[in-house]
């Protein structure tokens, strides 16, 4: 029988003090995961590019991919039930298969929530320029205004992180509902506006070949990423243990309601249309709305890209964070103020790379509808590999800890396989596409993370030691009485 | 109706008897040690060890691998015990009732009020009102005051400097410190009670000592303020 430490050895001092611990309550933190995945932007999107690109049922390929982010969620759960992680996945990642693959995830995830805070506000500067055109606005303004809109936009995401936890997550998740409100009530009025009779041919729209169905679904699992982002809070949400694994959970159910729900109503205007030759909302709601309607659409997408500006930045900011805390990067970005419990030094050092390197490709002649999709494809990419790490992971870690059971086992083996094909195949058809570009950027930004995390291995080993640090049990959560719990 | 219930029974009772195991083998108890010394299935066994840690029953050790009683637990096991006080404290309350012939209690605040020693000759006979209706008893006003007075400590805060011995009479002149009731308890009987402090910061209240007896001496009861207030001095590093 093994007995293994002493309660002696507890710390007195959380590991992340500092941080707001244990305050955000669950529509928070959920609201945070959403925003991160930017379901508006994926109703808009998803149903077009699925049919566009694979000839699958949006509808069923939506459906498919929910499936598959559950399973990456179930995995995640595993970590969640056990350990308040404020690196997320990159936590997860170096408790189980140590510091140097640690790292490499906590790359992967760093390239996910920075490039898709960039490819928003690409996204932001296309679509407000769209609704501007909307109203009759000559969009004048070039490169130098589409730059200021950057900066100011992401000057304002930095402020907003900035402040407590607690009010930064409640204007996020008023900033989400409007904009989920916003596109929902476009996709209903499309569903409403368009004859019942055509529902059965909106279900058998398009191809039904597998080989079809899975690229459908490698495109619409990338209306998912950012699902896990909530992971980043386990330290500051309230119970930790019960609200992280809910929100992993409820985040692709909601997401993918959202984008099944939009699919349909595509597929019953495309099928009611014999004119309309895409399953594009924006067709849709001029054919049968009002005209305006469109610039309701753009400003509600702009909405949820600045949502998941805000949402991936303070996501980013915590995982700069658990890095600075851990020695790993400069000690100054583990810093949380005192005032605000938020990691200041880090918040300015994300939103300073992400608007630079913004206002950079821009100045370098990205159009915003190339920038998005180039930031989008390296931040999926990112993403995925980040998960699949984490599948990896899954079974290592329940095994080390001496509780790896069945069900966690299996679906981590169905989600590696299922996400290494996924991760083959957007490399692919992305290398081939128009986007070769965008996975040649990836592929570079991918092995400098790998060659710096073996460099730092070679020549810094202690350096690594502290990785995997997270909110562990202290004394004050033995003892009543104590105060240490707000660390 | 009847499987739910017991399903629901058997439920507690596997999560008692996981308390249990922790609780006997001690800190670092593994899952896979508490699966087998229970006979339950690995996978229900993990289920309800993390349903313990998310309640706070059970805590997760730094390994991630090792058990232990956690806040929830502790608290638990401290509401149905008697607080410890010390020998010293004893000593103190022992003094006190040599010297005056009505009952002479300690109480002690924490999450809830609790009698830490009654007097044995004069004993509290309804403990359940006392602790569950502090307006009954000198004691519990001072609990429920704990807050506000409080308050009003951190906004005088020159009052609030640790007082030497002889200032006795300065701390009883000051409000939320000293309590009265007159027949909640028992109709024919009336309490006074003077507040312990912390002994570093004195805006929060540890405790009180309360003195019982007949409402129609009431008059005699206030006689010992003063020595009482000196008790509660010499109580003050004891408590805290």
């Amino acid at each position: 029988m093994t007995r293994a430490t002493q309660t002696s050895g507890l710390r007195s001092i959380s590991a992340v003090a500092g941080l707001r611990r244990r305050g955000l309550p669950f529509p928070k933190a959920l609201g945070q995961s959403i925003a991160a995945a930017a379901p508006s932007a994926g109703m808009a999107s998803v149903p077009i590019i699925v049919l566009a690109q694979s000839g699958a049922n949006p509808m069923v390929s939506c459906a498919a991919a929910t499936v598959l982010v559950l399973l990456i969620a179930y995995c995640l759960g595993q970590f969640a039930k056990r350990m308040a992680a404020t690196g997320g996945v990159y936590s997860y990642a170096a408790r189980s298969l140590g510091g140097t693959a640690g790292l490499i995830t906590g790359w992967f995830v760093v390239l996910g929530y920075a490039s898709i805070c960039i490819a928003s506000l690409f996204g932001i500067v296309r679509f407000v320029e769209e609704a501007m055109t909307g109203l009759g606005v000559s969009v004048g303004w070039g490169a130098v205004g589409a730059v200021l809109l950057v900066v100011a936009v992401a000057t304002g995401a930095a402020a907003l992180i900035m402040r407590e936890i607690k009010f930064s997550a409640g204007v996020l998740l008023v900033v989400e509902v409007i904009s989920i409100a916003v596109i929902s009530a476009l996709v209903l009025l499309v569903a409403l506006r368009t004859p019942p009779e055509n529902f059965t041919s909106a279900l058998t729209l398009g191809a039904v070949d597998p080989a079809s169905l899975t690229y459908g679904t490698v495109l619409a699992a990338a209306a998912f990423v950012g699902f896990e982002s909530s992971t980043t809070l386990g330290a500051e949400v309230r119970s930790t243990f019960r609200t992280i694994p809910r929100t992993l959970v409820w985040t692709p159910i909601v997401v993918g309601f959202l984008l099944v729900s939009s699919s349909l109503s595509s597929g019953l205007y495309l099928a009611s249309n014999s004119s309309a030759t895409s399953p594009a909302l924006l067709d849709a709601i001029a054919v049968v709305g009002p005209t305006g309607l469109s610039v309701a659409l753009h400003l509600g997408v702009a909405l949820s890209f600045f949502g998941c500006v805000l949402a991936s930045g303070t996501a980013l900011t915590r995982v700069l964070f658990t890095l600075g805390r851990e020695g790993i990067l400069p000690v100054a970005l583990g810093h949380a103020r005192s005032s605000s419990g938020v990691p200041a030094t880090a918040v300015v050092t994300a939103m300073s790379v992400i608007t630079a390197t913004t206002v950079v490709a821009m100045t370098a002649g990205l159009s915003p509808n190339t920038g998005l999709t180039v930031f989008l494809t390296i931040a999926t990419l990112g993403y995925l590999c980040s998960y699949l790490a984490i599948a990896v992971a899954t079974p290592l870690f329940l095994r080390r800890i001496g509780e790896v059971t069945w069900p966690p086992a299996a679906a981590a083996v169905i989600t590696a396989v299922a996400l290494g094909y996924l991760l083959v195949q957007t490399l692919w058809t992305e290398s081939s596409g128009g986007s070769f570009s965008a996975v040649l950027g990836f592929l570079f930004l991918a092995g400098f993370g790998i060659v710096a995390a073996g460099c730092l291995r070679v020549f810094a080993p202690t350096r690594l030691s502290g990785a995997g640090l997270y909110d562990e049990v202290t004394l004050a959560d033995l003892m009543p009485g104590t105060t240490g719990m707000r660390g | 109706m009847a499987a739910g219930d017991s399903n629901a029974s058997s439920a507690a009772e596997r999560a008692i008897a996981v308390l249990e195991v922790v609780g006997r083998e001690g800190p670092g108890v593994t899952a896979k040690t508490i699966a087998a010394s229970l006979a339950m299935s690995p996978a229900a066994a993990y289920r309800l060890l993390n349903s313990l840690v998310a309640t706070a029953y059970l805590v997760r050790l730094p390994d991630l691998s090792g058990f232990a009683l956690g806040r929830g637990s502790v608290e638990l096991a401290t509401a149905i015990s008697p607080p410890l006080i010390c020998a010293a404290a004893r000593r103190i309350m022992d003094d006190l009732r040599s010297e005056i012939r009505f009952g002479v209690h300690l109480v002690t605040f924490g999450s809830a009020m609790r009698l830490a020693d009654t007097d044995p000759d004069n004993p509290i006979r309804d403990i359940v009102s006392f602790v569950r209706q502090p307006t009954t008893s000198a004691a519990g006003k001072l609990f429920l005051n704990r807050e506000q007075s409080a308050k009003r400590t951190t906004q005088a805060p020159l009052r609030a400097e640790p007082q030497p011995p002889n200032a006795a009479t300065t701390i009883t002149n000051q409000p939320g410190q000293v309590a009265r009731e007159q027949g909640g308890l028992r109709p024919d009987i009336s309490s006074v009670a003077i507040a312990v402090l912390h002994s570093e910061r004195q805006n929060v209240t540890v405790g009180a000592l309360m003195l019982t007896g007949p409402t129609t001496r009431a008059q005699l009861l206030e006689t010992f303020i003063p020595t009482l207030q000196s008790a509660t001095l010499r109580l003050q590093p004891l408590l805290s």
